[in-house]
């Protein structure tokens, strides 16, 4: 099953959001809990983990500004799954 | 205005949104704000992850304006909210806590600067659950000495409130309306009130404060009878409050913490992360002696 991760919610009244670093590529492999990217506020840096094993899709490069509840990235079970959701 | 880019240390772990539903959810059916999501917490996942929160009451609008803090400011017009207390009581007991934070945003709107709510929420607290430890962080209440005993009557274990910066930086940092001298005088007040009380106070670093002076308020705060002590690091949490003049190293901050403990504090608590709330509990067992082991070993990141 296709999972989207996506900016928490509970980074409340952030200001801006940046999506400063990914750690991880199109089509990788990660295990669960692995680190996906970091976030900045102007507050702190936040890691974002992977929510389960699997092959990730980024969505938003890095630089780019997000929200609350914006699609970060998708993590799909296998490639094939990856691929169908281009 | 200079940003200064975030050392690797202060990158902090999240974690799946669905673990923080126990106090998410709650938070929202009983209508109660935390200061955790209010304050932007860095801890906040780690924290709520564990099952511990820290409860605003009075609401969420601050009659004050620090400008290291992202609360927003106005005058709330005296309002209060009567079922306040009782919610928050239900809320401890529905998550099965055994200690709790209760703070509040700065009431100069009330005549009592809200020291009877607190009252109540301890009351309310202990009524239901009186193993349930309570630590009030207080706002000053203008440094009123009925206020405070108004509180301390109720029976928290803990009454903190916070210095926040050193004396040259206090006028910059915090509100016109509040003064390094009157936060001194509410701590030494609720010490000699009941001596019993575990009086707490926490600083902010990282404003433009020099090593000699963050000695010199830790002497202040501890020749006022504070036993327990947090030092953390200031975030910018917002763009209109004041910028990070440093990062203070891991480091430094064990060698304030180990600087606490020499001057006698009961129990200290420095690192980049430490917030006045974090780990209350602990710090709380550390100061009563409960658990000897913990005592000068926390770990900084």
């Amino acid at each position: 099953m296709l999972l989207e991760v996506k900016v928490p919610k509970v980074i409340e009244k952030p200001g801006i959001i940046r999506l400063v670093t990914w750690y991880v590529k199109d089509g990788d492999a990660v295990d669960d809990l692995a680190a996906l990217c970091i976030l900045e506020t102007s507050k702190a840096s936040f890691e974002i983990p992977a929510e389960k094993k699997g092959f990730v899709k980024r969505v938003k490069k890095e630089g780019d500004t997000v929200a609350v509840g914006d699609i970060i990235c998708l993590i799909a079970d296998s490639l094939k799954e990856l691929d169908l959701s281009r | 205005m200079e940003i200064l880019p975030k050392p690797e240390w202060l990158v902090i772990k999240t974690t799946s949104e669905y673990e923080l539903n126990r106090i998410q959810s709650r938070l929202a059916r009983y209508n109660l704000n935390s200061v955790c999501q209010a304050a932007q917490c860095p801890n906040l996942f780690e924290c709520w992850r564990e099952g511990k929160v820290t409860i605003m009451i009075l609401g969420s609008t601050c009659t004050r304006a620090c400008r290291f803090c992202a609360t927003s400011s106005g005058n709330p017009g005296g309002k209060v909210d009567q079922d306040e207390a009782a919610r928050v009581a239900e809320f401890a007991s529905a998550l099965g806590l055994d200690y709790l934070v209760i703070t509040s945003v700065t009431r100069d709107d009330l005549k009592d600067g809200g020291a009877s709510v607190f009252a109540q929420v301890v009351h309310e607290i202990k009524s239901k659950r009186r193993d349930l430890k309570v630590e009030v962080l207080v706002p000053d209440f203008q440094g009123s000495i009925e206020a405070l005993q108004t509180v301390l009557k109720a029976g928290p274990e803990v009454l903190a409130h916070n210095l926040e910066t050193v004396e040259r930086l206090s006028g910059r940092v915090r509100d016109a309306k509040a003064s390094y001298r009157t936060s001194l005088l509410v701590l030494e007040t609720a010490k000699s009130l009941d001596p019993r009380i575990l009086v707490k106070s926490g600083l902010t670093l990282g404003l433009g404060e020099t090593e000699n002076e963050v000695i010199q308020t830790m002497t202040d705060l501890r020749d006022r009878g504070v036993d327990i002590l947090t030092l953390g690091q200031y975030l910018t949490p917002a763009e209109r409050c004041l910028p990070v003049t440093r990062y203070i190293t891991p480091q430094e901050f064990e060698y304030l913490q180990r600087k606490g403990y020499e001057m006698g504090f009961n129990a200290v608590f420095a690192g980049p992360l430490v917030r006045s709330s974090y780990k209350a509990s602990l710090l709380a067992q550390t100061a009563l002696g409960a658990d000897s082991k913990i005592k000068g070993d926390f770990k900084c990141y």
